[in-house]
């Protein structure tokens, strides 16, 4: 069964106009192409959309969405994404792919894939782009072969595991740029545990109150950008890459979920046995709005509440890079 | 009755299926063609990249035109020179028939567009399998059953292409849509190296061979010297995630102690003819070689394996066989494989090729002979100078135990004439012969000492002179300088000493040879190490039966 997660009109919009300008932008930079890590459908949209900044592919693709992993489910979205894998190797638009049977938790947590391919994380990655489409706090079952039974991997689970892997492989240009869509709603007992986690230790407490005013989708995308920022920021800065969050992206993909898109730019410092620092703030990245793609002019715009005060964010990339702090301390 | 009048209608597409079913009984053997088809388009390089449901084959060759791709889709018909061309019979393209659903060739020349011959096999399979079940059911009439001609031409295209679909010179061969059946042996990257190691015309291995150049260099100059071509291939071989340039296999490791004697060269001819020329590395000691798929020697014609090692066993001396590796390199162009690729074709040629390889095979067995009889000869000279060693040590001449002197005296003259023998025979390589005349001497005098002290037995109060006495110190210094080198023993039983020669021994034998063990030659040891002594003259013996 071929994934549901079909590309709608704004997703390709984020893709070509956000992301896109800010691969090219990573691609001179690094004065290398990108490689790829992540999870492009069957028709592998991403990549196509990206292909003048690629050379090297590490792809994983489940059977048939979102039920776990079994043999007897068909295997025809992995054929097709090998069927398209090959060909932009034979046009010569890739070296090399890797390609992984299963869901990206189930293979970097169990170290192979369905059908027993060991997965190897030996390339430095420079593009990650983790399009999980479900909520962050949604579990996948994966099968454990030692206990015989199916347990919950998270997603966050997932990422940490990567970094890590990403800190052995460092190399050559040690910066890397991550894209994380998920869900926008944040709820289940995760999510209301750390509501009510950064309630009580009065984590950035002004955002906190203002967006206690807020509603629904509103306030729950609001506290998933306080979510991610705070894990995803300990992963990265312990393991020595600085990230700088770009403002997230807030759009309506297809069959009308609402989803986010964060963009992390991420520099390796060097340290002497400490974690990293953020040279971000907190509280100017929590302020800030959303950006959100605008069909009919096909562009980003920003998208700021009516009910709170927030920061207009810039739309352009490489303007949001070149003032940030770590690109001025590391990469100039 | 005249010459008979045939239609598009006699000949049936099913002729397509049996004849690939029949021509490539392995799976793996259609890597072997579409590799086969690059070198012989000129490819230096291939690069095989195979994945859970498509292989890939890419060459840097001439290329073909649309108008030579769409010749290549004939059967049994080539452009290809039987003898310059190792692929000619005009079927290869077609060996992939039964393992996957479409076969794509891209091509793509220096003067040319880029242009591409797709087959699609499993539209070909389906129509075949639908009118066998008809037939079954009675409800096709022969005359009804689709002709070759009609299956091929609605199941192939050829067309041009753009530079953009395929921007590469060559020639690139995709199978896609692979069986699973075949699936664990293509994805198992030790099988798939193993066998291409073995079949394609890859270079040697110059890194951990230390005889690659010095192999590689004489063959071409031999064939340059005969206007014949000897040419190596690199290959990129990636399955999945694991990829590794291939090189043939021979190492140093594959022979005992990582090392061989020089290579041996044997030129293949007659008065008139150039047929080829034979290499062989000889194991550095009486062993046989570590590897079983490696033991012998492979007939390759343009570097494409003939057959397996066993072909030739039967030309050398079997105890030697098993310590070369070799290949014997044909490039006469009139010697053409058989399509199976397990042989030659039948020819005077052939018999004669068969019969220079004999003449080659005394040769490389008369070498083996003498080189490992001087190998003998350093491990008696070893073996016995200890032994020797041992006698000196253990002997007093103070000793009063008659029988004991005798016993040594024995073992002390038994050595002397073994190795005098050997020297006398010249089997003792001239290095060694030093040792050897040290070895003899210093028996000799241990002979003289032993036997006054036994004449002193027989006499009242005899005195030991000064000579004997400091006799036993001087053979002990003799003896410490020759340099013996202490014999690698890899078996402890009558099983293992057996199992080491390559005998091959099925259970019930080894029961028995287990209890002629226990009950016979155990109990003619005194102990542990006179057991391995006597297993060790068995082996001796055992290597003679070869």
């Amino acid at each position: 069964m071929v994934s549901k997660f079909n590309s709608s009109a704004n997703k390709e919009i984020v893709r070509r106009v956000w992301n896109a300008p800010l691969l090219e932008f990573l691609t001179t930079r690094f004065d290398k192409k990108l490689a790829y890590f992540g999870l492009p459908s069957p028709r592998a949209e991403d990549i196509h959309d990206w292909i003048d900044w690629i050379d090297f592919i590490v792809a994983f693709q489940c059977r048939d969405y979102p039920k776990p992993s079994d043999p007897s489910q068909s295997d025809e979205a992995i054929r097709q994404l090998e069927s398209n894998l090959n060909t932009l190797l034979r046009k010569k638009k890739i070296n090399d792919y890797q390609l992984y049977d299963g869901y990206i938790e189930e293979v970097v947590m169990r170290g192979k894939d369905n059908v027993l391919q060991e997965f190897h994380l030996e390339n430095f990655i420079t593009l990650f782009n983790l399009d999980f489409c479900n909520e962050i706090t949604v579990p996948q079952y994966v099968y454990n072969d030692g206990t015989d039974k199916f347990e919950k991997v998270y997603k966050l689970h997932v990422i940490k595991k990567i970094i890590d892997l990403q800190r052995i492989n460092n190399s050559h240009p040690e910066r890397f740029v991550t894209f994380l869509t998920v869900n926008a709603n944040f709820w289940k007992k995760e999510a209301s545990n750390y509501l009510t986690q950064i309630l009580r230790e009065q984590i950035e407490p002004d955002f906190l109150k203002k967006i206690m005013r807020l509603k629904g989708v509103d306030r729950k995308v609001r506290v998933l950008k306080h979510y991610v920022y705070n894990s995803l920021s300990t992963f990265f800065c312990s393991n020595n890459y600085i990230p700088e969050f770009l403002p997230v992206v807030f759009y309506r993909g297809s069959g009308d979920q609402n989803l986010v898109q964060f963009c992390i730019i991420c520099t390796y410092e060097a340290t002497m046995g400490n974690s990293s620092i953020s040279r971000q703030s907190f509280s100017h990245f929590l302020n800030q709005g959303f950006l959100t793609p605008d069909t009919e002019q096909n562009q980003m715009i920003p998208m700021i509440s009516d009910h709170i005060d927030e920061i207009i964010p810039e739309i352009n990339p490489i303007d949001i890079i070149t003032s940030a702090n770590v690109y001025n301390e590391f990469w100039n | 009755m005249g010459n008979i009048k045939t239609t598009r209608y006699d000949v049936g597409a099913e002729v397509l299926s049996i004849l690939t079913r029949g021509m490539y009984p392995d799976p793996k053997d259609t890597l072997r063609e579409y590799i086969q088809n690059g070198v012989d388009a000129g490819a230096k390089s291939v690069q095989v990249r195979i994945r859970r449901n498509t292989i890939t084959i890419d060459d840097d060759g001439i290329g073909m035109d649309v108008k030579t791709i769409r010749k290549a889709a004939r059967i049994g018909v080539s452009d290809k020179n039987p003898g310059k061309d190792v692929g000619f019979m005009g079927i290869g393209i077609y060996s992939s028939f039964h393992l996957c659903d479409t076969l794509t060739i891209y091509s793509r020349t220096k003067e040319n567009l880029p242009c591409y011959l797709c087959m699609d096999f499993q539209g070909m399979r389906e129509v075949l399998d639908d009118q066998k079940d008809k037939r079954l059911n009675h409800g096709l009439e022969s005359s009804e059953l689709i002709d070759l001609q009609s299956l091929l031409e609605s199941n192939i295209i050829v067309e041009e292409t753009t530079e953009e679909d395929f921007p590469a010179f060559g020639t690139r061969v995709e199978i896609e849509g692979l069986s699973s059946e075949f699936l664990n042996d293509f994805l198992d990257f030790n099988i798939m190296s193993k066998y291409l190691k073995e079949v394609i015309p890859l270079e040697f291995d110059k890194f951990n061979f230390k005889w690659a150049d010095i192999i590689e260099n004489k063959i071409k100059e031999v064939c340059s010297e005969h206007d014949s071509r000897f040419e190596l291939i690199k290959l990129l071989l990636q399955i999945n995630n694991h990829k590794e340039w291939l090189y043939r296999s021979y190492k140093d490791s594959d022979f005992r102690d990582n090392t061989s004697f020089e290579p041996k060269f044997y030129e293949l001819k007659t008065k008139n003819q150039f047929l080829g020329v034979i290499w062989g590395c000889l194991n550095s000691t009486r062993n046989i070689i570590k590897d079983k798929s490696l033991r012998g020697f492979l007939i390759k014609k343009q570097g494409f394996a003939i057959g397996d090692r066993r072909m030739l066993r039967q030309y050398f001396r079997p105890v030697y066989y098993d310590r070369y590796i070799g290949e014997v390199i044909i490039v006469n162009p009139k010697l053409i494989p058989n399509g199976a690729r397990n042989d030659f074709a039948y020819s005077n040629l052939r018999t004669i090729l068969y019969n220079s390889i004999g003449s080659a095979a005394n040769e490389f067995n008369a070498f083996a002979h003498s080189i490992q009889e001087y190998t003998l000869g350093d491990e008696q000279i070893d073996d016995n100078t200890i032994k020797l060693k041992e006698i000196n040590n253990d002997f007093s001449l103070y000793s009063t135990n008659a029988n004991k002197l005798v016993d040594f005296l024995i073992n002390v003259r038994e050595i002397r004439s073994l190795i005098q023998n050997r020297l006398e025979r010249k089997s003792i390589r001239i290095e060694r012969e030093k040792d050897a005349n040290k070895l003899i001497n210093s028996a000799l005098e241990l002979e003289d000492t032993i036997e006054a002290t036994i004449n002193n037995l027989t006499k009242q109060s005899s005195k030991v002179t000064r000579k004997q006495k400091e006799a036993p110190t001087k053979i002990s210094r003799k003896l410490s300088s020759i340099k013996t080198k202490p014999k690698e023993i890899d078996f402890n039983n009558l099983f293992s000493l057996l199992d080491s020669l390559d005998i091959q021994i099925d259970e019930t034998m080894i029961a028995i040879i287990n209890i002629i063990d226990e009950r016979a030659i155990q109990l003619l040891s005194e102990n542990e190490k006179h057991y391995i002594e006597i297993l060790k003259d068995l082996r001796d013996e055992f290597e003679k039966l070869n």
